[in-house]
């Protein structure tokens, strides 16, 4: 099951950001060194390749139900604040 | 340098030919989106599901000339050479952290996300100073990936080199021109799909025709050249080829370097694929699989490098080996096949060239025009605006490729030098406060002015060694501009407290923002409360 986060939960950065940053660069490296080891038929690359993978599912389930929630959370305020986006590049002050 | 022995049958030309129609025809289709809105032109009006800017990042960073360098550095180092091709690693902690802010700011590009992050005069020169390096430097990347393009055309045609760089550029912009980013996104996906499957293909190709990974095994080890099969063949902590320093100087730079926004030239155009993700997720995920492509891609390369250099030991001339992996498919696939081949070098080279004409444009017309010049431009103008940006862009780069001969040295340092003393305030910029914008504008005229006195005034006076390696000289680069940077910021103002708290409500930034976030939950702009030193917005106890 999912983890469910509330829109404060979600706005907050916590434990599942520290996972998702050490998980996912060793997913890049273990799986990039993996698969040119297993393409000159290594067994050791076999062994880097699967650290990889795993690292990159713990970083998916981790960190995923999260950035739905974020993602969620935030698409409901952005249609306002891209007006000030906006308003800042044409140098013009905001309507109270 | 040694010229293939290529020859181009009817089915070759019949590749060749339906693949530019199909190009161009599909960036065609999108014309009527690309001229809807500037946000069309620039970011495919910012509602991309994340498997179409994640495409794009994997084949603009697949270019005419990224399998040569790659190729260069495994041939001379062996599959340690992979580390070389890790800088790319930024993207893993990018995307669930610098990405996820930046998409979150809305910022058209990097020079506006200046405007939001900082406020006053110190803004204004730091959105300036930007968009101008930004238009230079895509036109600079856009005439060298031309020249690129044109060697491989003189190589395999006779051509002479400008007639490749003009050729395709030109045709390349014709999609770009008319539907902007929805061509380049559109055409990205279909060029980033050809590319990989050709890439797999010839590398498999060139494995099985040095005799299979069991042969090259042999062969290297014959050769008392085994050292090149290990990943981790260090030389010594700072000595040879590939001392353990540099490996960790990487390593930092690379993966921490993902907290942080503009340390690396790559993330200028990933901050446009981050804004034209439909959502946070998407933006995310499109920054970590575009990353994830171009490592493993990197993989291929290697292994079938590794076969070339069985078949090939004693090349000496750097240019010559740069080009192994272009050797090894138009001299070795089958009829038709190089047709093939030669579509997909297009295709490479199409959706870099695509991608940074656009880009560059967005620069001009955003940053400079829309901004400076014509605050109240409508869609319709902007949009134009765009198109003769792309033109200017695409003029600008033929010039800059007839002069590439004479400046790419010089060039090599104006890149080296945006990654070295800015490193750490590009991520300062992101997790602290109270980092204004003198604070981040001083540290880029230092790091201009430092970096020639480390790289060759220092040196050339004795004061520092000749042969001081480059990671070296990144600490020291590192170093020295954090002397003039930190207390330009202390003795400066800080950024207008309700600009910086508007725009932590917005983005949430990671770091060291308590005063800002509360004044934020004083405004009622947030909800939870007390910054845990180091982590802002910790929640409540009472609200956990």
């Amino acid at each position: 099951m999912a983890k469910k986060y509330t829109p404060e939960q979600a706005e907050n950065w916590g434990w599942e950001e520290l996972v998702a940053c050490i998980t996912a660069p060793a997913g890049y490296i273990f799986i990039t060194i993996g698969l040119a080891l297993v393409c000159l038929l290594r067994w050791d690359g076999w062994v880097y390749l699967i650290i990889g993978i795993v690292s990159t599912l713990v970083m998916y389930f981790v960190m995923d139900p999260k950035l739905r929630a974020v993602s969620d959370e935030y698409e409901k305020q952005q249609a306002e604040w891209l007006k000030h986006v906006e308003n800042v590049s044409k140098w013009q002050e905001e309507k109270k | 340098m040694e010229e293939f022995k290529v020859a181009f049958h009817f089915l070759d030309w019949f590749w060749t030919v339906t693949y530019l129609v199909l190009m161009v025809g599909c960036g065609l289709l999108f014309y009527r989106l690309g001229k809807r809105s500037e946000s069309d032109f620039f970011l495919a009006g910012r509602g991309l599901p994340w498997w179409l800017p994640a495409t794009s990042v994997y084949a603009t960073h697949t270019a005419t000339d990224t399998p040569m360098w790659i190729g260069g550095i495994v041939y001379k180092q062996g599959l340690r050479g992979l580390w070389y091709t890790m800088f790319g690693m930024w993207c893993a902690i990018s995307a669930f952290v610098s990405t996820r802010i930046f998409r979150r700011s809305l910022a058209m590009s990097m020079a506006e996300w200046q405007g939001l992050r900082y406020s006053g005069m110190g803004a204004e020169l730091l959105r300036g100073w930007l968009a101008g390096w930004q238009v230079f430097m895509n036109m600079f990347v856009l005439g060298w990936v031309g020249m690129a393009m044109g060697k491989v055309c003189h190589l395999v045609f006779g051509w002479p080199d400008w007639v490749g760089l003009v050729a395709f550029s030109s045709v390349c912009a014709i999609y770009v021109l008319s539907a902007g980013y929805w061509g380049v996104i559109m055409t990205d996906f279909q060029q980033g799909v050809i590319a990989f499957l050709v890439i797999l293909i010839v590398c498999v190709w060139g494995i099985m025709y040095a005799g299979g990974p069991s042969n090259i095994i042999d062969k290297l080890n014959g050769m008392g050249q085994g050292w090149r099969m290990n990943p981790f063949a260090f030389t010594g902590w700072t000595s040879g080829d590939f001392p353990i320093l540099w490996f960790i100087t990487m390593l930092v730079m690379a993966v921490i370097g993902g907290v942080g926004m503009g340390n690396f030239i790559d993330w200028y155009p990933e901050a446009q694929r981050i804004q034209s993700a439909a959502t946070v997720r998407d933006a995310s995920y499109a920054i970590w699989g575009g990353g994830f492509l171009t490592l493993t891609r990197n993989s291929l390369w290697a292994v079938a490098m590794l076969g070339f250099f069985v078949l090939n030991p004693n090349i000496t001339e750097v240019s010559t080996y740069e080009l192994g992996w272009y050797k090894m498919a138009f001299e070795n696939l089958p009829m038709g096949m190089i047709g093939f081949f030669f579509a997909a070098v297009l295709a490479i080279h199409f959706s870099t060239i695509a991608s940074h004409l656009n880009l560059g444009a967005s620069y001009f017309t955003r940053d400079l025009y829309h901004h400076y010049v014509n605050p109240q431009a409508d869609e319709k103008k902007l949009v134009w605006i765009g198109r003769l940006a792309t033109f200017i862009l695409l003029i600008g780069s033929f010039f800059m490729g007839s002069l590439m001969k004479d400046i790419t040295s010089w060039l090599i340092f104006a890149l080296w030098l945006q990654a070295a003393g800015i490193w750490l305030p590009s991520i300062l910029q992101v997790v602290w406060w109270r980092f204004n914008s003198w604070g981040y504008l001083s540290s880029w005229i230092a790091n201009l002015g430092i970096s020639w006195l480390v790289v060759w005034v220092f040196p050339a006076f004795g004061i520092l060694p000749k042969d001081m390696p480059d990671y070296q000289q990144f600490w020291l680069l590192m170093l020295l501009t954090f002397l003039i940077y930190i207390p330009v910021t202390f003795l400066t103002k800080p950024d207008d407290e309700d600009h910086l708290v508007k725009y932590y409500a917005m983005t949430r930034p990671i770091g060291w923002w308590g005063p800002i976030h509360r004044k934020a939950v004083e405004q009622g702009l947030i909800k939870d409360v007390v910054p845990e030193a180091g982590v802002a917005g910790k929640p409540a106890p009472e609200e956990e």
